[in-house]
């Protein structure tokens, strides 16, 4: 073999790895650069999971709260009491610094479902003067706070007993959460 | 020449076989379904809370609706609050449920001592909420059971 043909032969040998080289950093970089999105997109769904998972358990801890829970004689039942529910709203508005490091950007509502009211209104003060009540009203308004944007809203919500003092019954609610993310 | 291009590809060819192989490895990893804990947590918490609310339901003023069960199996059927009290329990247990957790399947059932007699609803898998009850010597029970 001459000089030449071993030069040559080497340089085709080297321009040969150089090219496997560049092919596989190519197909390293591709590979990378789906991977990030991949992970990326994981970290999202994880982050939405773990704020419907808290969500989840700010709901269930609402019905504990005593600002609305029924109590009497200090024993607590698994209830809420609805003339609670009537200054609960008031309450996170004056203290709404307070309410906002604990609900954050959501809507939470109780609806009376059982037994059917004809009624879709907001259960007020006003409402509650009347002979009415509770018929005459739908659901109460918690609190309420909404961003300007958000990327989801998901409900979440759980059947509660609600009493009523004034007539000393029970009826059948929902408790409903409406996160904004 | 010609055998050790020949190995060098069988080199190439066994880390390309190599390579796709991890990738399976790894997106079958990916894909499979992780148990959603939070999931049934949320009907447990649904179930027993339902359940605490129909019992506790007042009906006609006075009685609560566990009151309307014992009823029904004290007195087979006799009124209450001007209704049939095994009829009222059969038509209005599907109603309630239906508005709190609305196309949801479910199992209710209320059973004397350890003889069931209501059972409506054809679930089969998920917690029971149980709440119990004693009522004349007789221990009563009554189960909910929500499937997911």
């Amino acid at each position: 073999m001459t000089a030449h043909s071993s030069t040559k032969k080497a340089q085709m040998q080297i321009t040969e790895t150089i090219m496997v080289l560049f092919v596989f950093f190519v197909l390293l970089a591709i590979m990378l650069f789906f991977y990030y999105q991949y992970s990326i997109q994981n970290i999202k769904n994880v982050a939405e999971e773990l704020t419907e998972e808290q969500s989840s358990i700010l709901l269930y801890s609402i019905t504990t709260i005593p600002e609305i829970r029924c109590s009497s004689l200090t024993e607590e039942e698994e209830c809420l009491d609805t003339t609670k529910l009537l200054a609960f709203n008031t309450l996170t508005k004056s203290n709404e610094e307070y309410y906002s490091s604990i609900f954050s950007y959501s809507t939470i509502t109780v609806e009376q479902i059982y037994p059917e009211v004809n009624s879709t209104e907001e259960c007020t003060a006003v409402n509650y003067q009347n002979v009415l009540y509770p018929e005459n009203c739908k659901y109460w308004a918690l609190y309420s706070k909404i961003p300007q944007k958000y990327r989801a809203n998901p409900v979440i919500y759980t059947p509660i007993s609600l009493y009523f003092p004034d007539t000393n019954e029970y009826r059948v609610g929902k408790l409903t959460m409406r996160v904004y993310l | 020449m010609s055998r050790k291009s020949q190995i060098e590809i069988m080199g190439l060819l066994i880390i390309v076989i190599l390579l796709i192989l991890i990738g399976v490895i790894f997106v079958r990893f990916s894909l499979r379904e992780k148990p959603n804990i939070m999931a049934e947590i949320r009907t447990n918490i649904k179930t027993t809370n339902l359940l605490t609310a129909i019992t506790h339901t007042t009906l006609c003023g006075k009685y609560s609706f566990s009151d309307a069960i014992i009823h029904c199996y004290n007195t087979n059927n006799d009124d209450l609050c001007g209704q049939p009290s095994c009829t009222f329990i059969r038509t209005e247990i599907p109603k309630i449920i239906g508005l709190a957790v609305p196309n949801a399947e479910y199992q209710f059932i209320a059973a004397a001592d350890t003889r069931n007699f209501i059972n409506i609803g054809t679930c089969k898998q998920g917690k029971v909420a149980d709440y119990k009850v004693h009522s004349s010597d007789i221990l009563f029970t009554m189960k909910l059971r929500l499937c997911d």
